[in-house]
């Protein structure tokens, strides 16, 4: 290897000859950042309907999260952004709050997690 | 000083505390992809709300994402948004295929579509990362 890095292949990769990321667990070397996303919370809340819940995250910048929607029992789906026709459930983030809204017609059981890595710089 | 596995970007010291100097740092989880996988499926015309299932076959409720790309496109589209085949200020936006969401069960995955045209295969991409919990 012509390079200093520290590389975990995937089942079968051989981590001594790859030059793919895609192929390796982790994978650092001396010319790029492949970060791993890294957990800082993690949590649930229920939301009424028509209603927001502000979720704090204490860190001073606009951290990458997820968040979800148990839209039926047990089934969970992934949020984005506002739907298209403005209703349902979805989430927007700032500088202090990640912040959970609920325009579904009831009540709605949300999870969001929310990582330390800062997505505007 | 607790006992850590730390790797700095490059640059960043590794003594350093905050999170975003770090590639990896163990006080941190950093969440697995646990399956990719792809489907193909095809739309029917002119059809709203058509959903598809994938069996995931885990034994827990995986959080999931997915992309889409329609066969022969160059674009790959997410849910809750649209295909957008053209756009511009007079225009807006225009497309067909509507990506409406991805969910998962404790069995399945659904993706769910609208299409406003004909007949349309659709390339699907879907990540599943550790439980729900």
């Amino acid at each position: 290897m012509a390079f200093n890095a520290i590389i975990v292949g995937l089942d079968g990769v051989n981590a001594e000859t790859t030059i793919d990321p895609n192929d390796c667990a982790l994978y650092v070397d001396d010319t790029t950042d492949h970060i791993l996303i890294k957990e800082k919370a993690r949590g649930t809340a229920s939301v009424a309907n028509n209603g927001t819940q502000n979720i704090a995250h204490g860190l001073g910048y606009v951290p990458f999260c997820l968040a979800f929607v148990e839209i039926s029992p047990g089934v969970w789906r992934k949020l984005y952004s506002s739907p298209i026709d403005g209703s349902g459930c979805w989430f927007e983030l700032n500088g202090t709050n990640l912040i959970l809204r609920n325009t579904s017609g009831s009540a709605k059981n949300f999870a969001y997690y929310i990582f330390f890595d800062n997505i505007t710089s | 000083m607790e006992n850590i596995v730390a790797l700095a970007k490059i640059g960043e010291n590794v003594f350093s505390e905050d999170p975003n100097d770090f590639v990896m740092n163990s006080l941190y989880n950093s969440f697995k992809l646990i399956l990719v996988g792809t489907k193909t499926i095809t739309l029917a015309a002119n059809t709203t709300n058509q959903s598809f299932t994938q069996a995931h076959g885990l034994d827990f409720i995986p959080l999931v994402d997915a992309f889409a790309n329609q066969d022969g496109s160059d674009r790959v589209f997410k849910p809750n948004g649209i295909d957008v085949e053209l756009w511009g200020a007079k225009l807006g936006m225009t497309g067909d295929v509507i990506f409406n969401y991805v969910q998962a069960d404790g069995t399945n995955i659904t993706f769910n579509f609208d299409n406003n045209d004909s007949e349309v295969q659709v390339h699907i991409r879907y990540f599943c990362l550790e439980a729900i919990f």
